[in-house]
């Protein structure tokens, strides 16, 4: 294995440690936090969105949850978007770059990351209402596949980690 | 901006050939990952022996039996019984879509041998997930059904038999929750890197020879 290669492995193994840390912390300070990163972030702005979106049935917003026409929303633990932006966090702190593109990064990344996340709840609140059925698909795979490999392009392609550890070998 | 819908488009394409695989055909997804985890099960887990797995549509069954060196009240040894777990496979799918999003998004150019690294990685990871996730079901089904129907001996083996359950189950409780709240995604990101940058690996040319 070559040198490069091997800082890579190492830099992502340190990157799982740190997230995995970061993690863990905030599972044990969620009930602490989740008023801000649940309701404050999450309930209130998708309910406000679907109240716009879908015209005239109302939103109604609970501490973990909102109701919207018949259908209750559960926003939980791992479903407020914080895991992923841990996850880029970590990534943005591990991998080499200078501080100013790490703290840009962190700012887009924040930002792509928090979108998608209320394009989320906003569109499984809709397709429950009406296609209950795909409720499991788009929340199981398609959405989750899309946060996390949308969070994980961006920070690969901002930070050009693969650029920094390509291999070289001569022949 | 070209580029972006490029990346996106790719990944997009990795994601749904997943997606694909697992919706028509799921024990190509989730076979070789029981396979694996099933192994894996019987080999770290001291109480759990004779291990076989089998799918039933998208969930992944576990057979084993269950062995326990303690003595009961009358001064029998406990006798193993057999036990089956459940798991639904939608995780493990979702790790591989993420893996083969970030590769397909990340490389431009890919060699067999990432698509292999890709497969091999997310497998491990996969089996290392779900072998974490069948073993607490098992221990949960161990110490809440099995365990409290019988009158145990109270011999200092019996008691450290139990401790050493019970600091097991812990263990595996704190990676199954680690894992199964995103551990298992971030897995599936890392598998893509790795997988990515073994496609993008390259071969420096020598140089031309200077003319003289």
């Amino acid at each position: 294995m070559g040198r490069a290669r091997r800082a890579l492995w190492a830099r992502m193994a340190a990157w799982l440690v740190l997230y995995f840390a970061s993690l863990l912390t905030y599972h044990l300070a969620f009930d602490r936090v989740s008023h801000w990163t649940v309701y404050r972030l999450q309930i209130v702005p998708s309910s406000a969105l679907l109240e716009r979106i879908a015209p005239p049935a109302r939103a109604v917003r609970m501490p973990t949850a909102l109701w919207f026409d018949g259908v209750t929303v559960d926003i939980r633990k791992g479903c407020d978007g914080v895991e992923v932006w841990l996850m880029m966090a970590a990534a943005l702190f591990v991998f080499p770059a200078p501080y100013c593109r790490r703290l840009t990064g962190l700012a887009w990344g924040t930002a792509l990351v928090y979108a998608l996340n209320l394009a989320r709840v906003v569109s499984l609140a809709l397709i429950t209402r009406r296609y209950p059925e795909w409720f499991d698909l788009a929340h199981g795979i398609i959405w989750q596949t899309v946060i996390v490999a949308a969070a994980a392009l961006f920070t690969i392609l901002w930070l050009k980690v693969l650029d920094q550890n390509t291999d070289a070998r001569t022949v | 901006m070209r580029s972006i819908i490029f990346i996106v488009a790719r990944a997009a394409a990795g994601a749904i050939a997943v997606g694909l695989l697992y919706a028509l055909w799921p024990s190509a997804i989730l076979s070789p990952i029981a396979l694996v985890a099933s192994r894996a099960t019987a080999m770290l887990n001291p109480w759990i022996e004779e291990v076989s797995v089998e799918m039933r549509d998208r969930t992944v069954l576990m057979e084993g039996v269950i062995r326990a060196n303690m003595i009961l009240e009358d001064g029998t040894l406990l006798e193993p019984a057999r036990g089956t777990w459940r798991q639904d496979g939608m995780l493990y799918a979702t790790m591989a879509a993420i893996g083969a999003a970030v590769l397909a998004g990340a490389a431009r150019r890919y060699r067999a041998s990432s698509w292999g690294l890709l497969v091999a990685l997310c497998v491990a990871a996969g089996a290392a997930g779900l072998s974490v996730s069948l073993q607490r079901f098992a221990m949960e089904g161990i110490g809440s059904q099995w365990l409290p129907t019988l009158r145990f001996a109270d011999t200092p083996d019996n008691i450290l038999e139990f401790e050493r359950m019970r600091r097991w189950y812990r263990a595996l409780a704190a990676a199954d929750s680690a894992l199964g709240g995103g551990g298992l995604t971030a897995l599936g990101v890392a598998c893509g890197i790795a997988a990515a940058a073994e496609a993008k690996r390259t071969r420096k040319r020598s140089p031309a020879p200077m003319p003289t």
